[in-house]
This record gives structure tokens, C-alpha cells and sequence, in this order.
């Protein structure tokens, strides 16, 4: 089973096919080190993100489309909010999609002279006009090209909204998906690229080849037992809903702009409260899981709102931290926020550092604390770069630096800080100071694990790592995230599980090679940033995280976290300033 | 006297969210754990978080970490999700 890759140069409308050189496949597999690998090679140093010199790339995995919770996919690129290497990964239909019609990735170079799309069908790609999409919601694109699976930027997007998203399958049936984090929606925007829509010919085997379709179909039965016995149970409601209550029990849920970790009125916007507004569960390809939860308010401002997905982050970030327990104002945010083509983690970090600005009378901008209203006007001024709006749509760092506020900025690297407060479980500090993609959770999820690594700094360093290698290792697979961090068994099944995937399909790949590969990703995406000028300097903690919180007293001091980061750097076989020393790029075969 | 809260599923291995223990002189943190949860100290995979005085015990000798009188000892809960 060959697959290609796209390559489209929007600037002159040229189309090639092209071969992924073997020895590529062989040390970077699919997803993520596909994704790094092109990235650190084509993507020059030093350019500006949203300049057409910048490139988009999608991928998928070599699972991908073949077996079950292997149909995510991802989009890579220069970040326009970080500066780094970001790649931000979504569910839903759209991946397996493209990996039918026999894709591996897309690179889209350029700009387009006019808003376009790309249309797919089978292994036949064209460019055509979009004018007509301009301005149209994530919502609006999707419902007009039912024959096809849709991947689309909303009007933020359009508008170069450095946090604007990449949405697919929003109206369908089955479960949407949404590349959130890093801004890929702007770099897609600044290339004039308002969707890409594709649809493979023929059956939804015929890609396989004809001898691997029964083991195929037998380890597909085999990976649906193990979900429903290990995994489902582990879900709950869906949508990570479950970790509402399980932070506001460890006291790290997000309050009022990580000044507190805890209140009592989470219980309003928590799983037991979603389950009272759920319309209906959605999948993804082949997945017998049904994480997507779907919604409408049933009372309130925004009674009759419905939104297709909702999940915790959108909710800790735009509900607690915005001292926000309306649950109908949550699923407004959260609908506006697809529609326009917005990063929900992002909006909720920006408006929380806009409500306690404004409740310290440091800007002249009015937002209280649990004004929904208020929220939804902040929205729609970003997504209009209107006023203070047009300053926020440059990100949270940038605006922050400008008014002189960074001390109220929660964010790593220029990217707010998902739903976790990490002054107690430190391991998780570590994990968003040295996520690639800046203030990241999904790198290293050490707290589900920090319980099994002894509570000493090399502990923590160690699980942090293995974590972040573990999960590039399964990001060229492009596995769900959710399996191993809320599976009730072992993580490690899923890891061995699509290693026996890999064999069936012919791929020899073992379980430490794997691993080796997962390392080698994480190095090679450390170089990137490094080579774009970050260093030890840019792995910091957010201000907030180093100050006593508000009711535990908790805080990380300085001191401490740099001796964190020495335990990490050593163990990475980084120099001092965090870059890979030269006998490490040897190692793990990395040519920089 | 030593002050130990236990949060969330941490708190099972003690029965209860606070506890107020007399420690003997020189006890460390393992040492406490052990007063709290039985000799076999807490249950692998029950805490992600040990905190002394709102500091992380891994920022001090981890379990060996001495524990004075009047210390707040904080355990907290594994998080599933990500």
C-alpha cells in the first residue's frame, strides 16, 4: 500500500504527485515526523508565518484509515503565535478520507491570488475558486460540499487571527474535528486557502491490498474489544468531560486566570450538568468510542444554542477561569468560536487576562468577571479586529507585551496554557515549559502517570520525556489521545497495539524502535525552534505559575524549576541552553 | 504535629480528606505516609502530587524529605484526560 504526497504551489497552481523517499518513511514514519521532518527541511529559517514563504502541510499515518482510532490527522507549519514548530492534530472523518484516496500528506506552498480550494478526488487534485466561500463559517462551507470530507478555515481565519483554527466534518452525522492550537488556520488564511475538500473512489477497503484485508478485518475485531473492555470505560460522558470533576478534586481546575484552583461552582459545568443538555454522541472513522458530545442550552441567554462538540479545555478555559458557570454561555462560546474559526483555549486564556485587567482598572476595556455578554462582544471584536479586538487577534503575548501586562499573560511561548493549574504536579510544569509547540498538555500528560514515577526531580524529568517521545513515537501513527491518557488499563497496550498494526501491514517496526523514532521527532522539532533562536530562555513557566496561588499557597519557585530543567536537558543530551549537542543529533541520526 | 490533606481518589488509602499526626522526631516523609496509609505507605499509583508546605516534595529529597512540626503535607489525586 503505497501512498503519496501532494505537493501544491498556490502561487503559480502548480500540482505534483510526488514519492516520500524510503529512507524518509523508514526514520519518520507518518504524521508528526513526517510533519517535522518536512518542516525542518523546506520551512526557512527566520521567515515570517503568515508570509507565503511559509508552508502548510497535512499529514496522515500509515494506520491511518486502516484500523480503528486511526483516523486523526494533522496540520503542521511555522506558527504564527509561537514562532515554532506547531503541529495541532484533529479527529473526525477528514484524515482516513485522504488516506483512502491514497494520500500521505499535502504541502501547500505559496499564495493564492485569490481565495481558493483544494478539491481532491481520488488521486486528481485541482485548484478552483472560492471566492464565493469568503467570510463563511466553518459551518456554512462544510454543509455545501456534502459529497466531500471538508477541512475549512472560518472568517478568523480569513482575517489572519493568529489563534484561527482548522475545522472538518462540522455538519456531519458523525464526530467533527478541529486542528485547534498554533494558529494553522492563519498561515491556511494568509495563503488565501479557505478549504480543501476531499473524497476518495472507490470502496472503503480498496485501498488495501487484497492479501491484508483479513488480517486486517481480524485485528480490527480484536482493537474493538480492546475499547469497549479498556477504553470506554475510562470516557465517561465524552469530551474529557470527566476531568471537571476530577481537577476540581485535585484542586487544579483554572480559576479566574490561575489566581485559584478550585471553586465550588464548577459543579454547574460539570459532566453531570452536561449530561442534563446532550443531544447525541458522535465517532470518528472506525471507532467504537463515540467521544464527540453533542449539545444544546436549554436555559438561560442562550437557550436553543447547539454545538456538535464540546470538550473539557473549552470549558475549564472560557467556564471557571472566566469565572463563567452559565453552562448555556459555555456552549455559546464554544458555538462562535467554530463558527468564526477560533482556538477555544486560546480565547478563553485572552479573556480571562482581559477580565482581571479590566478588574484592576488597567485597561479602559470593561469585561467583568462572568459577564457572558460580554464574552461573546470580545469574541466578535477580535474576529472583527475592531479595537482592543485587533490588538488581541495578534495573540496573547503580543498584546500583553504592548499594554505592559505580561505579568497577567498565561501562556509558554505564546501559547495560553490549556485547563491545568501545574503548581502541584510539577511534572506537568516541566511538560508545558518544553512542549515544542509552546504551553502545550497533550505532549506529555505526566499527571496520569506522574503516580507511578518516584516523587524526586530525576522522577519527574524522566516521565516527562519518555512521555513527550512516547507520543511523537504514536503521532506518526496518529493514534487517539484520548486512549492513552484515560484508558482504566495499561497505557502501554496502545503503544504495543500499534506497533502489531504496523506489522500486519507489512511494516517491520518494533516496539523500541518505535520509541527511538518518537525521540528522534522530538529532537528534530527541538532543532527547528532552536534554529529559529529558542533556548533555554523561551522553556519558562508563566509568571502566574511562579507566584503563591490564592488559596493553597502553592507556587514553583524559579530556583526549583531550573533545576528541573537541568535534570531534563540532561537527560535529553542537551547542552545547558536546551540544544541537542551534537553527539545526540549522532545518536538518534539526525542530519541538522 | 503534622497536618496531611488527601485529595480526591488520594484520599482513600486514609479514609478521610484531613488528619492531624504526631510524628516522631527525625521522621521523614515516607515515614509519615507509612502513619497515614499502613507500613506499605500509600498504594503505587494513588498520588501524582506530594506537597510540603505548598512546595513539591521532588524540589527536596522526595519521600526522604524530613518532616518538622507544624508541616502541611499535601497528596494529590492521578488527573485522567489530557
Amino acid at each position: 500500500m503505497k501512498r503519496y504526497l501532494l505537493r501544491v504551489n498556490l502561487s503559480t497552481g502548480k500540482i505534483k504527485k510526488e514519492e516520500i523517499p524510503a529512507e524518509v518513511l523508514s526514520q519518520y514514519i507518518g504524521g508528526k515526523g513526517l510533519a517535522a521532518w518536512y518542516c525542518y527541511k523546506e520551512i526557512k529559517p527566520g521567515i515570517d508565518a503568515l508570509s507565503p514563504e511559509n508552508k502548510l502541510m497535512f499529514f496522515v499515518g500509515p494506520l491511518t484509515g486502516v484500523f480503528n482510532v486511526f483516523s486523526r490527522h494533522v496540520i503542521a507549519a511555522k506558527s504564527p503565535q509561537t514562532g515554532t514548530f506547531s503541529d495541532s492534530y484533529a479527529g473526525g472523518w477528514f484524515g482516513a478520507e485522504l488516506a483512502k484516496a491514497g494520500w500521505l500528506g499535502i504541502i501547500l506552498e505559496g499564495k493564492a491570488k485569490h481565495l481558493s480550494c483544494l478539491k481532491i478526488e481520488g488521486d486528481k487534485a485541482t485548484l478552483e475558486d472560492a471566492g464565493q466561500l469568503a467570510g463563511k463559517s466553518v459551518y456554512e462551507v462544510d454543509a455545501l460540499f456534502k459529497d466531500y470530507r471538508v477541512a475549512t478555515i472560518g472568517p478568523a481565519g480569513e482575517k489572519l487571527v493568529r489563534f484561527a483554527i482548522v475545522a472538518n466534518d462540522c455538519t456531519r452525522r458523525q464526530r467533527a474535528g478541529v486542528c485547534g492550537r498554533g494558529g494553522m488556520g492563519a498561515v491556511m488564511g494568509s495563503k488565501n486557502l479557505k478549504a480543501v475538500l476531499v473524497r476518495a473512489t472507490g470502496g472503503p477497503d480498496d485501498f488495501l491490498p487484497e492479501d491484508q484485508r483479513p488480517k486486517v478485518a481480524e485485528f480490527r475485531r480484536e482493537f474493538v474489544e480492546y475499547l469497549k473492555k479498556e477504553v470506554v470505560p475510562g470516557m465517561g460522558l465524552g469530551g474529557n468531560l470527566p476531568a471537571m470533576q476530577i481537577t476540581a478534586d485535585a484542586k487544579i481546575t483554572p480559576v479566574s486566570n490561575f489566581r485559584r484552583g478550585y471553586d465550588d461552582e464548577y459543579k454547574k459545568v460539570s459532566e453531570s450538568a452536561f449530561k442534563e443538555i446532550t443531544t447525541g454522541k458522535k465517532t470518528c472513522y472506525l471507532c467504537p468510542v463515540a467521544c464527540g458530545v453533542s449539545t444544546k442550552a436549554a436555559s438561560g441567554p442562550f437557550a436553543g444554542t447547539e454545538l456538535e462538540r464540546i470538550e473539557y479545555e473549552t470549558v475549564a478555559l472560557n467556564g471557571p477561569n472566566c469565572l463563567q458557570y452559565d453552562i448555556g454561555t459555555v456552549v455559546k462560546i464554544g458555538r462562535l468560536c467554530n463558527e468564526y474559526g477560533i482556538d477555544t483555549i486560546a480565547f478563553g486564556g485572552i479573556t480571562a487576562f482581559v477580565m482581571e485587567a479590566s478588574e484592576k482598572g488597567l485597561i479602559d476595556y470593561k469585561l467583568a468577571w462572568g459577564d457572558g455578554a460580554g464574552q461573546v462582544r470580545l469574541l466578535e471584536a477580535i474576529v472583527r479586529r475592531e479595537g482592543l479586538g485587533d490588538l488581541l487577534a495578534e495573540g496573547l503575548a503580543p498584546a500583553a507585551r504592548k499594554l505592559g501586562l505580561e505579568a497577567f499573560a498565561v501562556h509558554v511561548k505564546g501559547l495560553e496554557i490549556p485547563g491545568y493549574d501545574v503548581r502541584g504536579p510539577v511534572g506537568m510544569a516541566l511538560a508545558y515549559a518544553t512542549a515544542d509547540r509552546g504551553g502545550d498538555h497533550l505532549r506529555a500528560w505526566t499527571v496520569v502517570a506522574e503516580a507511578s514515577s518516584p516523587h524526586t526531580l530525576e522522577g519527574k524529568a524522566r516521565l516527562t520525556k519518555d512521555l513527550q517521545d512516547r507520543n511523537a513515537a504514536l503521532w506518526t501513527l496518529i493514534g487517539c489521545d484520548n486512549i492513552p491518557a484515560n484508558t482504566t488499563g495499561d497505557p502501554a497496550k496502545f503503544t504495543e497495539f500499534s506497533v502489531k498494526g504496523l506489522n500486519i501491514l507489512g511494516l517491520e517496526v518494533d516496539l523500541p524502535e518505535l520509541l527511538a523514532t518518537g525521540e528522534r521527532i522530538y529532537n528534530l522539532t527541538r532543532q527547528f525552534n532552536v534554529r529559529e533562536g529558542f533556548s533555554r530562555k523561551d522553556d519558562r513557566l508563566p509568571l502566574r505559575l511562579t507566584e503563591k496561588r490564592e488559596d493553597t499557597g502553592w507556587r514553583i519557585a524559579p530556583e526549583d524549576f531550573e533545576r528541573l530543567l537541568n535534570e531534563y536537558y540532561g537527560l535529553r543530551g542537551w547542552d545547558q541552553e536546551g540544544r541537542p549537542t551534537k553527539a545526540t543529533l549522532q545518536r538518534l541520526g539526525i542530519q541538522a | 504535629m503534622v497536618r496531611v490533606r488527601l485529595y480526591g481518589g488520594a484520599r482513600k488509602p486514609a479514609g478521610q480528606e484531613e488528619l492531624e499526626l504526631e510524628i516522631a522526631a527525625g521522621a521523614r516523609l515516607a515515614d509519615v505516609l507509612r502513619q497515614v496509609a499502613g507500613p506499605a505507605g500509600l498504594p503505587a499509583g494513588s498520588a501524582s502530587a506530594i506537597l510540603i508546605n505548598g512546595r513539591n516534595c521532588a524540589f527536596r529529597e522526595g519521600p526522604a524529605t524530613p518532616i518538622a512540626d507544624g508541616d502541611l503535607i499535601e497528596v494529590l489525586p492521578i488527573v485522567t484526560g489530557g
